[in-house]
């Protein structure tokens, strides 16, 4: 039987099982929902300024890429980054304790302890409260001096935004972050929220 | 400290060529495909922290009847963070069709899948040049977005300005028609060549899976396994499937409604509440004044968006496609059924450019990163050509609605308009064989029924379906069971998946409040 014709002469189906309402649930879900069309707005103005910074500080030769539609000219010797994937003053592990005073804690359910290990390869290690289900593998930072840029939650709680950027600055076993550019509001109250403390190397 | 090693970027050698015949190119031996390394477009380095490079491959633009015109697809090379990985990569086609790669989103697979990852901007799309944009149809939105569904002339001048972008592209020595699947195949075939890459591993998210089915069809061989999120197949036009999956949907969302005690009581048949909106909105179409969405901010001034069971019905689809509108939606019909547009609704209406909503995933339908000129060829060439118009015609159940948004389907109008030839007949056909396949799916998503993925499915020997519970489109993006589920099954892609465990955990938890 073609599947047009199953189809429409009704499939079995396998539903899966639906839980009861979780009033908190639903709130946070569509609560995201339409902080995510406000954040593809906020992150179309983050990229503008970008690219504005960049043509002021690339000069010419950005220019020139972006009047060619973003493309730059091929070379034979790229110019290496001054940003490095990973940071011996930064490796380590680390942990917090998230509060629920935040929205975004409170939309995402955020609340509770969290432990990150910055790796020396430059990959970022997360484990988060148990309510938190989204994705925390995979994703990077990178550090230039006193500044910090990661991906974190890149393909979920702040998807289609662009890496956050903070300053940080480590204390005896403390380690803080603050914001400098960051368009995800979960990313932001992870970091800055309390400071973390150090669980080993 | 460590700089970016750019030299295990994509290859100390600038310049490849293939070398050999008998290639994705077709069998056009006068040309070999060369890939260049190129520096980081700005908008890549912006987003991508991991290891990486960029380059271009350069291929034949119509590999059998060309003239021997060139084009260049672009790529993105990710590292893996430990300098230990298998050897074979991974390569991703991070969108739907006429979309460009998924940068920023794409690279996190390099780390979760342990290899090497290319992320390509298939032909005409994105970086790669040319690119097919139709910005003479994203000037139709704010026309589109204040008229009805079941509007004619609005139609018409869609079909006008899709004429207007095929000349333009045409008149600039674009032959549209080499936009299609299987060039697109021919261009990772060549991809994987011109890198001397004996063997890799295939990923797509959304509709790019036809790229991937039609590779696994023309290049088995160099295929060692293939996950699919959210796919479609070649043997069911998107015309047809956008019925089908609608309706699939739909009683997915009508089941889970009434199986939760508070949505049953606000809705207690889901389907009936929607048949009773668009017949409502048809006899009295809603409006709304539009002030801070994207049309009226780009315009200038605020604009009367009207709403009929047409417009409705679209916006139901597409929020069917969106995890995050799904709880959402039982609330929106029960309102819209007694006359009522809901924020949701207005939301999506309101920032949706030209027939894009309801008809094409995902978010993305115009902008920089999606292609039009793409889209209409692999849609008028590979499917169109393919859609048995009396199924369809049966499938729309006599609805009027249903009618107004599938039966007169602007897209296939707008294929007259878009003059290319039709595909060979196998482009229609299902792909077979034994390469190792898993396909993800959402329990609602309208694009990519699960009944049609395990239809699909059923032709391949090795393929293995997964359906993620309260996911709409592009369930990879949603959480972390399927990434966990796809990660692991990539390593030892001869076994069924085997960390499923938490899918018991996923559920939709419908709105069921006021607001």
């Amino acid at each position: 039987m073609s599947i047009d014709r199953r189809l429409r002469e009704g499939f079995e189906r396998s539903s899966p099982a639906i839980v009861p309402n979780d009033q908190a649930a639903l709130e946070r879900v569509t609560g995201r929902a339409r902080r995510h069309v406000m954040v593809r707005r906020a992150t179309t103005t983050v990229m503008v300024a970008f690219v504005v910074a960049g043509v002021a500080l690339g000069g010419p030769r950005v220019l020139d890429a972006l009047q060619d539609g973003g493309r730059l000219e091929p070379v034979q010797e790229p110019t290496p980054s001054e940003t490095v994937p990973g940071d011996a003053a930064l490796t380590g592990t680390y942990s917090t304790t998230l509060g629920d005073e935040d929205p975004a804690v409170r939309e995402n359910q955020m609340d509770g302890e969290w432990t990150i290990t910055f790796r020396s390869d430059g990959l970022l290690e997360v484990s988060s409260p148990e309510a938190f289900q989204e994705s925390r593998s995979g994703y990077s930072f990178e550090v230039s001096g006193d500044q910090f840029r990661t991906d974190l939650f890149r393909t979920d709680v702040c998807n289609d935004m662009l890496p956050g950027r903070y300053s940080w600055q480590r204390s005896g076993d403390r380690l803080t972050f603050e914001v400098l550019d960051e368009p995800c509001q979960a990313r932001a109250a992870l970091f800055t929220s309390g400071p973390y403390v150090t669980q080993g190397l | 400290m460590r700089g970016k090693s750019w030299r295990d970027g994509l290859g100390v050698v600038a310049l490849i060529v293939v070398g050999c015949t008998g290639d994705g190119s077709g069998g056009n031996e006068s040309f070999r495909p060369r890939f260049e390394e190129i520096a980081c477009p700005s908008d890549v380095e912006i987003q991508v922290l991991p290891r990486h490079s960029c380059g271009h491959l350069t291929v034949l633009e119509d590999r059998v009847d060309g003239n021997g015109r060139t084009i260049q697809v672009f790529v993105v090379k990710v590292l893996p963070p430990q300098d230990e990985h298998p050897e074979d990569p991974v390569l991703v086609l991070g969108g739907n069709i006429g979309e460009a790669a998924e940068i920023g989103g794409g690279t996190q697979v390099a780390a979760r899948l342990n290899r090497i990852a290319y992320l390509i901007d298939p032909r005409g799309t994105g970086h790669s040049r040319p690119r097919l944009a139709c910005p003479e149809v994203d000037a139709l939105d704010d026309d589109v977005a204040t008229a009805l569904a079941s509007d004619d002339d609005v139609r018409e001048e869609f079909e006008a300005v899709v004429k207007a972008c095929h000349d333009r592209l045409a008149s600039q020595g674009v032959n549209v028609a080499a936009y299609d699947t299987e060039q697109a195949a021919a261009d990772v075939e060549d991809l994987r060549r011109a890198l001397g890459i004996p063997a890799w591993n295939l990923g797509s998210l959304g509709t790019q899976s036809r790229i991937l089915l039609e590779v696994m069809r023309s290049y088995p061989e160099h295929v060692r396994a293939v996950y699919m999120d959210s796919p479609e197949f070649p043997q069911l036009p998107d015309p047809e499937e956008a019925v089908i999956g609608t309706h699939w949907a739909l009683e997915q969302l009508a089941d889970a409604c009434a199986a939760a005690p508070r949505c049953r009581h606000l809705v207690p048949d889901v389907t009936r509440a929607l048949s009773q909106a668009t017949t409502r909105l048809d006899a009295h179409p809603a409006t709304f004044v539009s002030r801070d969405g994207a049309i009226a901010a780009g315009l200038g001034q605020p604009l009367v968006i009207r709403v009929d069971g047409g417009k409705l019905l679209r916006v139901v689809r597409s929020s069917l496609g969106l995890t995050q509108w799904i709880p959402s939606l039982p609330r929106m019909i029960a309102a819209a059924a007694q006359g009522t547009i809901t924020a949701p609704a207005m939301e999506i209406l309101e920032e949706d450019p030209a027939f894009c909503s309801g008809y094409r995933p995902g978010e993305g339908c115009s902008g920089p990163d999606f292609s039009l000129g793409v889209y209409l060829t692999v849609l008028c060439r590979d499917q169109v050509p393919f859609v048995d118009r009396s199924a369809l015609a049966d499938s729309l159940r006599g609805d009027a609605a249903y009618q107004a948004v599938f039966g007169s389907n602007p897209y296939l109008d707008a294929c007259l308009a878009w003059d290319v030839p039709a595909a060979d007949g196998v482009m229609g056909e299902p792909v077979t064989g034994d390469v190792p396949v898993l396909i993800l799916t959402g329990q609602f998503d309208p694009h990519s029924p699960t009944p049609v993925a395990e239809e699909a499915a059923s032709k391949l020997s090795r393929a293995y379906v997964v359906e993620i519970p309260g996911q709409g489109h592009n369930v990879l993006g949603t959480g972390d069971c399927a990434v966990s589920i796809r990660n692991a099954w990539v390593a030892r892609p001869e076994s069924p998946p085997d960390a499923t465990g938490c899918l018991a955990a996923l559920s939709v938890s419908f709105a069921t409040g006021s607001k």
